[in-house]
């Protein structure tokens, strides 16, 4: 157990969350992916405090944790309307941003 | 020792669970597996001594966001089955890039930091950084929960206005 | 010489201008005889007041001369160009012909072209041309004599395509232009080396008399030529193409296509003779240039002698005479590379007085018989049009150089002159010329006034308005020849001393030509002509037919010319190159580039979210390695 392998685990993590934010086609796997990442890039905060022997990153910890919970929420909601206006939750159809 | 061997054990655990979910085409299997992930970082940060952010690590991670999740997959009737395919080239691709760049990018933190393991978490002084030097996000994390609330409570009336 | 500033020179100028502005801007408003006579009172004008500039130029002593510098045109650095007059001996006199000569041709024609429908035009035309003929006559630097110069072929251009409904005359006078055109890259090359070397030279005003006083200056420059020479011969060139020498003439013949006052005017007594003048203010330069008056006087021999062996074969009678002015005007620069340049312009004065007369007459016959121009198709005519008998017989004995008309006393003075130059060959030629132009003025009088009747119509008498210039200028083709002592000592002359030219030599020239017009009465006789004709059949076909030059410039220079504009310069440049890769393809190129970087807005998250980590990542590598 060291700031290596912490370290490790954390990028590990993290790409597995991108890996999944860019090949999955449901905005829903999408969500998940970003919680995911959140959640990795909590194991670095932690990390970080311990080299820096000093409390500060916690607090960060802290506030991201809350920044989670109120993101997934949102990204529910508007999910949810997006599914009502769209009829569909393939990111492949969700093209009103295209040049033609 | 027996830290390191845990820690390993659960990181693999977590490492195996996230994997998982980028095959995985069900959600609500995807779903549990984000649960694993959640549960094993928690057991981790308990490892480290740091029994209270893991508490919260359980409680609002693995057991309000998955929930939430979950309740909204089952509400949306999403199917079951979706055309997917992990081993088409371009998702493999993406995802030997994206791995590529990441690992290169970890190596110079690695580089960086050298980190020593011991019990740091000081429940005291952490409430005094919280409350002096960070006092503005704290409010402000109060004010983004407050609007999350609303904002959750609108687009649900929204729609029930809609089917009505 | 000095110059004496005189303000009366500009008025010489005014009236044409103001002339031609009247006819042209209230051509509605006017009346045709109202036009035409405004038109001639404005030459009547001009003529005054060039008398009153002569009578006080006369009366100021010898090396003085009238100048008016009316402003200051543009400074080029420290170059500085006025428009300054300059009236001395030379331009004094050849306003003075210029005027003259145009005001009797302006009451030819009021009667010569009344029946014509665009009468004013033709006046407004004629008014500019006399007055562009000033600027070049009047002129005290090149380039203000460049203006006239292009100003004349400009006007040449547009009185020899008069009759524009017909395509032909609008052909030639597009030749006459182009070929003038070409011409004048002589005179601006000469132009452009006076100029620079000059200004190396410190130089910075380009009046005659500056020019005149440091022409010396540029003898040591050398480039591959020597300087002068090439400056002298740049001019020539230019004075070939204006005043049709070879090989730039070939535009004389075809400008006979406009009305007969026209080419009395401008292709007799005055647009032609501007070259001979040129040469004659540019004297001193072409005096010290070397090799520059010998290539003059071949290249002046050489044409007049062509033209001659083509007139004696030509059947119109416009064309014969314009053939005889090309002949002539070799003459006059034979006068001027002799060595006494004032016998060139001395034979330029009486030549313009008779050849205008004969062209006016041609023209009055033309008129009798409605529009008849071959010789063979007249005949017979001496008894009914009588007064235009007389007047060409005035011009016809002027031009054969018979004693006491005036063409004798300047050609023969020409060809005592290029005798004492040392010449010998030369001499020869320009005796045999004047046998020919005996023979074959003779031939034209012969069929036109002689003989049996060949016309269809019966000709009528012009009326009193054409005849009147006729006599005019028959009188000064008589009288102008007993001034010639006058005119050398006017002209500062040095003549030398006649006793100590042979005597046989001396006469020679008149003997020729009266075997010359023996000839012509004798050998144009039917079965004479058929007989020599069998003999010499190769000979009469290539005469005939103007040595073909015309043929070999289109073989050898306008087809190959037309063939590179149309296939080269309009096909590949103009459609391929420039409308199509520059036009087209600037637009095309960024059209198609847009079109790629726009598949890059596909509206897709998850391409963006990629593009976003790989250049997140790579922004971060180049961080980090910039802080380690």
């Amino acid at each position: 157990m060291n700031s290596d392998n912490l370290l490790i685990l954390s990028f590990i993590l993290f790409i597995s969350a991108i890996s999944i934010f860019l090949t999955h086609k449901n905005l829903l796997m999408i969500l998940m992916s970003l919680e995911l990442g959140l959640n990795s890039a909590n194991i670095a905060l932690i990390n970080f405090s311990f080299i820096k022997q000093s409390l500060e990153p916690m607090v960060w910890v802290f506030i991201l944790f809350a920044i989670a919970a109120c993101e997934a929420v949102i990204g529910l909601s508007i999910l949810i309307m997006i599914l009502r206006n769209f009829k569909t939750l393939k990111v492949d159809e969700i093209k009103d941003l295209k040049e033609i | 020792m027996i830290k390191d061997i845990l820690f390993y054990f659960l990181s693999l655990i977590a490492i195996i669970a996230s994997i998982y979910i980028i095959f995985q085409k069900d959600p609500i299997k995807s779903a549990i597996a984000m649960f694993t992930v959640f549960f094993a970082t928690a057991l981790i940060y308990m490892l480290l001594g740091l029994y209270f952010i893991g508490a919260i690590q359980l409680i609002i991670y693995s057991g309000s966001i998955i929930v939430i999740f979950v309740i909204a997959m089952n509400s949306m009737s999403i199917s079951k089955k979706f055309d997917f395919n992990i081993l088409n080239f371009k998702n493999i691709f993406i995802f030997i890039t994206v791995a590529t760049f990441l690992t290169a990018l970890s190596y110079f933190f690695i580089e960086l930091y050298k980190w020593n393991a011991e019990n740091i978490f000081d429940m005291k002084t952490f409430a005094g950084i919280l409350f002096s030097n960070y006092l503005l996000h704290f409010e402000l994390i109060s004010l983004l929960l407050l609007v999350s609330v609303v904002i959750a409570y609108l687009f649900a009336k929204r729609g029930i206005d809609e089917l009505r | 010489m000095n110059a004496q500033d005189y303000i009366l020179i500009k008025w010489i100028l005014i009236p044409p201008l103001v002339g031609f502005s009247l006819n042209l801007l209230f051509k509605k408003f006017i009346s045709e005889k109202i036009s035409a006579f405004t038109a001639s009172f404005a030459i009547l004008l001009s003529f005054m007041f060039s008398l009153i500039s002569f009578y006080k130029l006369i009366s100021l002593p010898e090396t003085i001369y009238l100048k008016e510098v009316l402003y200051k045109w543009f400074l080029v650095g420290p170059v500085n160009v006025e428009i300054a007059f300059r009236f001395d001996n030379l331009s004094s006199i050849m306003a003075l012909m210029v005027c003259g000569v145009s005001f009797l041709i302006h009451l030819y024609s009021i009667g010569y072209m009344s029946k014509d429908r665009d009468i004013k035009r033709f006046f407004s035309y004629m008014n500019l041309f006399v007055f562009f003929m000033l600027v070049l006559v009047l002129s005290d630097n090149p380039i203000l004599m460049f203006v006239g110069w292009e100003g004349v072929g400009f006007c040449s251009y547009l009185l020899i395509g008069f009759w524009y409904e017909n395509i032909e005359n609008s052909i030639a006078g597009k030749k006459a232009f182009i070929t003038n055109r070409i011409g004048d890259t002589g005179f601006i090359l000469g132009l452009l080396l006076l100029i620079s070397y000059l200004n190396m030279n410190n130089i910075f005003l380009f009046d005659f008399e500056t020019i005149k006083n440091n022409i010396s200056l540029l003898l040591p420059y050398n480039l591959g030529f020597p300087l002068l020479s090439v400056i002298s011969l740049s001019f020539f060139f230019a004075a070939t193409g204006k005043s049709a020498q070879f090989p730039l003439y070939v535009w004389l013949p075809d400008a006979m296509a406009g009305p007969t006052p026209v080419s009395a005017l401008i292709h007799a007594a005055t647009m032609v003779t501007a070259g001979v003048y040129m040469l004659c203010r540019f004297y001193y330069m072409f005096a010290i240039s070397p090799y520059a008056l010998d290539i003059v006087l071949y290249i002046a021999t050489f044409t007049s002698l062509l033209s001659a062996i083509i007139a004696t074969m030509q059947n119109d009678i416009k064309k014969i005479l314009a053939y005889s002015t090309i002949s002539q005007i070799g003459y006059m620069f034979m006068g001027v590379a002799s060595g006494v340049y004032q016998t060139g312009f001395f034979h330029l004065i009486t030549h313009a007085f008779f050849k205008a007369l004969l062209f006016l007459s041609a023209g009055s016959v033309i008129h009798a018989l409605s529009g008849e121009q071959n010789i063979f198709n007249m005949g017979g005519l001496k008894n009914k049009i009588k007064y235009t008998f007389l007047a060409m017989l005035i011009g016809y004995m002027a031009i054969s150089a018979i004693p006491p008309f005036a063409g004798y006393f300047s050609k023969d003075l020409i060809i005592e002159e290029i005798y004492n130059s040392g010449h010998f060959y030369i001499w020869l030629t320009s005796v045999f010329i004047a046998a020919l132009t005996a023979y074959y003025m003779t031939r034209l009088f012969k069929f036109t006034f002689l003989g049996k009747s060949n016309y269809k119509k019966e000709p009528h008498e012009s009326s009193s308005i054409m005849l009147i210039p006729l006599f005019i200028l028959a009188f000064f083709s008589i009288v102008s020849g007993f001034y010639v002592d006058k005119f050398m000592h006017f002209t500062l002359a040095e003549i030398h001393e006649s006793s100590a030219i042979p005597f046989m030599v001396k006469h020679l020239p008149l003997f020729i030509s009266l075997i010359g017009i023996l000839a012509g009465f004798y050998l144009t006789n039917e079965n004479i002509s058929a007989y020599l004709e069998k003999i010499f059949k190769p000979f009469c076909l290539l005469i005939r037919n103007k040595f073909y030059l015309d043929e070999i410039y289109q073989f050898s220079i306008i087809n190959p010319l037309r063939w590179v504009s149309n296939n080269v310069l309009f096909n590949a440049i103009d459609r391929i190159l420039i409308d199509r890769a520059m036009v087209e393809g600037s637009g095309s190129v960024l059209y198609r580039i847009g079109s790629f970087i726009r598949k890059s807005q596909n509206g897709n998250l998850q391409f963006y979210a990629f593009v976003f980590v790989i250049s997140f990542t790579l922004t971060l590598m180049y961080l980090m390695a910039v802080i380690l």
